[in-house]
């Protein structure tokens, strides 16, 4: 874009290219694949540990191929605590603030990113410092709150707040991608009589896939792996997630490590699935190619 | 930089600037119907805790009982008598002036190296992004060994080329650096959303680029960072919200110590809250947080009309 | 003459209706009361805790006690009494009980204990002292636990030293740890003897062996920085010189050794331990315990001492049912329920009775535990002193990294923790 006049490049000699474009693509592999393996090394021991007995995860020489293989640390691990229906609380919980929280900042993120009106900058300023102070000092009153609302030990305390608003994070990031939106789009349909509420589902939130989808990862891992909440506002044993459960392995003076370990892979596979099942968005998306210019 | 792709944006005069037409009087009310959802849940849920947190940063609260007010006493006593709460501070802004520019480094060069069309990316994507959900017993215990002083992986591999490593987590010096380190291990939830932003680069701008003879790094200056300006102004912004808030690697890891280096501000808040039962003194700290909090983030907002290009924003 | 028909008619209308209500509520309480009970044991702690609640619940008809495991119980317990819906009966710390009775959370249980003539003097004296405050009782001790030393005899073989002969002062400790310190040929350690600063052991600890204390007898002064403290800071910090401060941190971060102790390897010859790690070790080291496992009261400085922690039951204020919450805790400490919940757990029964009869003192393992009770100290029941142990723990970094020297870094922690105590007392007396 800058400069550059002269030379035009196209005269570079086509096999100095081809040359420097596998070069460039080795490379990446190479960064690629020694990252990956060094990043893959913790899980591979989460796995191999999950696999051993007692005596090989106490042993002084580690060793990465557990001898036997204990398989029934699995089956251990799921009997140890209800798995099945802490599973389901979750999924439940889950997938509620999936709709809940997705639907709310994205349509709270069009009103901050695309409608002008008195007073836009200072909610705006207002979303942002909702996130500085620190829960620690509102968790105590927020309980109160929800207790004499009557959500106390019952999901709602987990799942009505997602559908008020869907988070200041998730917003802030939404109206971040909307603003990058072209105004001349959404001005376009509303000349064909489109509303407001058209413009965001048709023309908004088709070109903000990747953005949606992303947010979309971060309310599913934010919620399957919420501790505190559960926590403080479930007290029936029956209704708790399975990030909580997770936490009766570790006991006040001994941890099952193996079986820790066991339960934290099975937890956190569905994370690794529905980010590998939803990263295709982040890159198939719908892009501006050609809209504007 | 930004100029030549401003000329490219047509612009367009702010009608709604002048008084209220009927339009602007329905964009209106179209924006507090869109944003109701929040601001119900704002002011129902959100800002009442606030407020009475601030209600308790004045008073004697020790969360069993009913609190008794002090005024600013609170206020008074951690500038004026508490040498952990300078330490927190430093702490903190230490951790956040190397970890948020880093964080925000790492996170976009990840993206880009998963951005390109090799063999395989989705696998490494996961891969990548897996670190940042691990969960915290099982990335502590390894970066316990990583960073052992006679056996880890890094002073062994320093000790490659003849550097002699720190002892890390135990060093007063080190304990700080070694957790911003393992903070970028993380980055992976940065990267997606800076994968996602890639996305909406308009690929004829590298076109336009590439016909004027501009290098892959001029590209990159030129088009991709201006064009994710808006996702790495957001990164900035939620870092330093989030790095002043950083809590779980010193809680679980070194528990502030050694000799206080990793004590970080919200670590000595919540000992205060709930291991001395000091919820008005608590909430007197995060009212400070929170103050240098807005300031930092209304200072970034000022700054950002001058680096931060919004194709759609010519509507304020 | 109507109208006394017509009143008599009200009456006997509204008498019916009485006893139609007196009725139903007669039947509404011969329903069993249903009583939560909130603790965070898991595993064979959890199992016992399991099993007292269901002899309970078979037991008798009118109380149904329904248990809820709750990590992080401090947090939630908090909450849920700001929030005015406490549960009816907690398994809490013990070393809590100062922190809520101070703050009027706990349900006094001194008319009970008076009605049913529970005798304060069937517990371990240590365990029931801390569970009062200003003269009143706030919890009933329900298990506890002491530290002893713990040795590998074949590592003392290997030593020349006699596994019969545990260390017996703290200059043997200091002999014996010599003894048993091994270095490879760059000066890294590969074994150590006994390591102060490890297994969570605060320097109160060491403290009392020499004969101090944290504060004075009516907790208005701190004490820890008396010549008994600095006694204790200075023998700690000159083990740890011995050693190399860089030398145990590696030592004690190998890879694997956050899952297990070093001791379980055979790179700590000593340490000293509460019987809580008896049910994990025979866990991951059974052949240690069945051959090479050694237990011996801990060296005394001057004196003896080891600390008694543990849990108590308590009954938070504004509890719905204190009245059967305290059927159930009567329950929980009686003997045999002690002897039920010790066997699963492990741990040592408060009730003494429970603790001597031969199916809990019969395991020789728990046996010198039981009998470390002896000389079982508690920490202060003062709401000041978590955070004027802070500053203790502070002191001790600050001496052992060499910052201060083990004396100025002590009057640096007590001056700082004399204002704490007194910030606490000013506002106890409001």
């Amino acid at each position: 874009m800058v400069g550059r006049v002269g030379i035009p490049r196209q005269s570079a000699s086509r096999r100095t290219r081809r040359m420097r474009a596998i070069l460039v693509k080795t490379l990446v592999y190479l960064v690629l694949l020694v990252g990956s393996s060094a990043l893959l090394t913790p899980f591979l021991w989460m796995v191999s540990t999950s696999l051993k007995g007692y005596d090989q995860v106490v042993a002084s020489k580690f060793t990465w191929i557990p001898k036997p293989v204990v398989w029934s640390n699995y089956t251990r691990a799921l009997e140890f605590i209800p798995f099945w229906r802490y599973l389901g609380n979750t999924v439940l919980v889950t997938s509620m603030c999936l709709i809940g929280a997705l639907s709310a900042s994205a349509v709270v993120a069009y009103g901050f990113a695309k409608l002008r009106a008195p007073g836009r900058t200072a909610l705006f300023g207002v979303l942002l410092a909702s996130m500085m102070l620190p829960g620690q000092v509102t968790m105590i009153p927020v309980f109160v709150l929800f207790q004499r609302l009557g959500w106390y030990n019952n999901l709602k305390a987990l799942i009505i707040p997602a559908f008020l608003g869907g988070g200041a994070f998730n917003i802030f990031l939404l109206r971040q991608f909307y603003m990058t939106i072209p105004n001349e789009l959404c001005d376009a349909a509303k000349i064909d009589g489109c509303s407001n509420l058209g413009i965001l589902v048709r023309i908004v939130a088709p070109l903000s896939k990747p953005a949606l989808t992303a947010v979309g990862v971060f309310i599913f891992v934010a919620n399957w792996t919420d501790f505190f909440s559960p926590l403080i506002y479930l007290s029936d044993q029956e209704k708790y997630t399975l990030a909580l459960g997770l936490r009766l392995f570790q006991s006040l003076h001994s941890t099952e490590y193996s079986l820790l370990m066991a339960a934290s892979i099975v937890f956190s596979l569905p994370i690794l699935v529905v980010f590998f099942l939803a990263q295709r968005y982040f890159i198939e998306g719908v892009t501006l190619t050609g809209m504007k210019g | 930089m930004t100029r030549e792709i401003d000329c490219t944006s047509p612009g367009k005069a702010d009608s709604g600037r002048r008084g209220l037409s009927r339009n602007a009087v329905r964009e209106a009310r179209d924006f507090y119907l869109c944003i109701l959802p929040w601001l119900v849940g704002f002011s129902g849920l959100t800002l009442g805790p606030m407020l009475v947190s601030f209600y308790y940063s004045l008073c004697e609260y020790n969360i069993l009982q009913p609190p008794t007010w002090v005024g600013l006493a609170n206020y008074v006593s951690i500038f004026t008598d508490d040498p952990l709460f300078w330490t927190a501070l430093y702490n903190t802004a230490y951790y956040t002036f190397f970890s948020v520019p880093l964080g925000v480094a790492g996170s976009l060069a990840l993206a880009l190296l998963l951005n390109q069309a090799v063999r395989g990316v989705r696998v490494f994507r996961t891969i990548f992004y897996m670190p940042s959900i691990m969960p915290a017993v099982a990335s502590s215990i390894l970066w316990i060994w990583l960073f052992n002083p006679q056996y880890g992986l890094v002073n062994r591999a320093l000790s490659l080329v003849g550097i002699k490593g720190p002892l890390w987590l135990a060093d007063p010096v080190w304990s700080k650096p070694a957790l911003i380190l393992m903070g970028l291990w993380g980055v992976g939830g940065g990267t997606v959303i800076f994968l996602a932003g890639l996305q909406g680069v308009p690929r004829h701008l590298y076109e336009a680029a590439v016909v004027d003879g501009a290098t892959t790094w001029q590209q990159f200056l030129h088009v991709t960072l201006p064009m994710l300006s808006p996702t790495v102004f957001f990164s900035f912004v939620m870092g330093i919200i989030g790095s002043f808030q950083v809590f779980t690697q010193s809680y679980v890891m070194t528990q502030g110590g050694p000799l206080n280096s990793t004590l970080f501000y919200v670590l000595y808040l919540y000992r205060v809250a709930f291991e001395f039962f000091q919820m008005g003194y608590a909430s007197a700290l995060a009212w400070i947080l929170f103050v240098i909090l807005v300031t930092f983030t209304g200072l970034q907002l000022r700054l950002s009309r001058r680096w931060v290009y919004y194709e759609g924003d010519l509507r304020r | 003459m109507r109208q006394v028909l017509r009143l008599l008619a009200l009456a006997l209308c509204l008498s019916l209706l009485a006893t139609i209500t007196t009725a139903q509520a007669a039947v509404a309480s011969r329903a069993p009361v249903e009583i939560a009970l909130w603790h965070d044991w898991t595993g064979e702690g959890g199992d016992g805790v399991v099993a007292v609640v269901d002899a309970f619940n078979k037991s008798q008809s009118n109380i149904v006690v329904k248990a809820t495991v709750t990590p992080d119980l401090g947090t939630k317990l908090l909450a849920s009494v700001a929030g005015r819906v406490p549960p009816d009966v907690v398994l809490f710390d013990r070393y809590m009980t100062g922190q809520y009775a101070s703050r009027d959370a706990l349900t006094p249980l001194d008319t009970y204990i008076a009605r049913d003539k529970m005798d304060p003097g069937a517990f371990f004296e240590a365990c029931w002292n801390e569970t009062v405050y200003r003269g009143k009782v706030y919890s009933i001790p329900f298990e506890t636990n002491s530290r002893v030393l713990m040795y590998n005899k074949r590592l003392f073989k290997e030593a020349g030293l006699d596994p019969s002969k545990p260390p017996e002062t703290w200059d043997d400790l200091v002999r014996y740890s010599h003894a048993l310190t091994k270095r490879d040929e760059k000066g890294r350690l590969v074994q150590v003897g006994f390591v102060p600063i490890w297994n969570g052991v605060s320097l109160v600890h060491y403290l009392w062996q020499c004969g101090g204390d944290a504060f004075n007898a009516d907790a208005t002064r701190v004490t820890f920085n008396g010549p008994e403290g600095v006694e204790a800071l200075e023998w700690v910090v000159s083990l740890v010189n011995y050693y190399g401060y860089d030398n145990l941190v590696s030592l004690a971060a190998g890879f694997g050794s956050h899952l297990s102790d070093p001791f379980y390897t055979g790179k700590v010859a000593m340490k000293s331990e509460g019987c809580w790690m008896l049910s994990d070790m025979r866990r991951y080291a059974p052949n240690l315990v069945a051959n090479d496992l050694g237990v011996a009261p801990l060296p005394r400085g001057k004196v003896r001492a080891t600390i008694a922690g543990g849990f108590s039951l308590v009954i938070p204020k504004g509890a719905a049912h204190s009245d059967a919450a305290w059927e159930f805790i009567k329950f929980a400490v009686s003997k045999d329920a002690q002897i039920l919940f010790a066997r699963k757990a492990g741990t040592i029964p408060a009730l003494k009775a429970a603790a001597l009869d031969p199916q809990v003192a019969g395991d020789p393992l728990l046996k010198p535990f039981i009998d470390a009770m002896e000389h079982a100290r508690y920490r202060p029941v003062h709401p000041a002193f978590p955070e004027v142990e802070s500053y203790i723990y502070q002191a001790v970094d600050k001496a052992v990294h060499g910052e201060m020297s083990p004396e100025a870094a002590l009057e640096w922690a007590a001056g700082r923790a004399q204002k704490v105590l007194d910030r606490y007392n000013r506002h106890l007396r409001r």
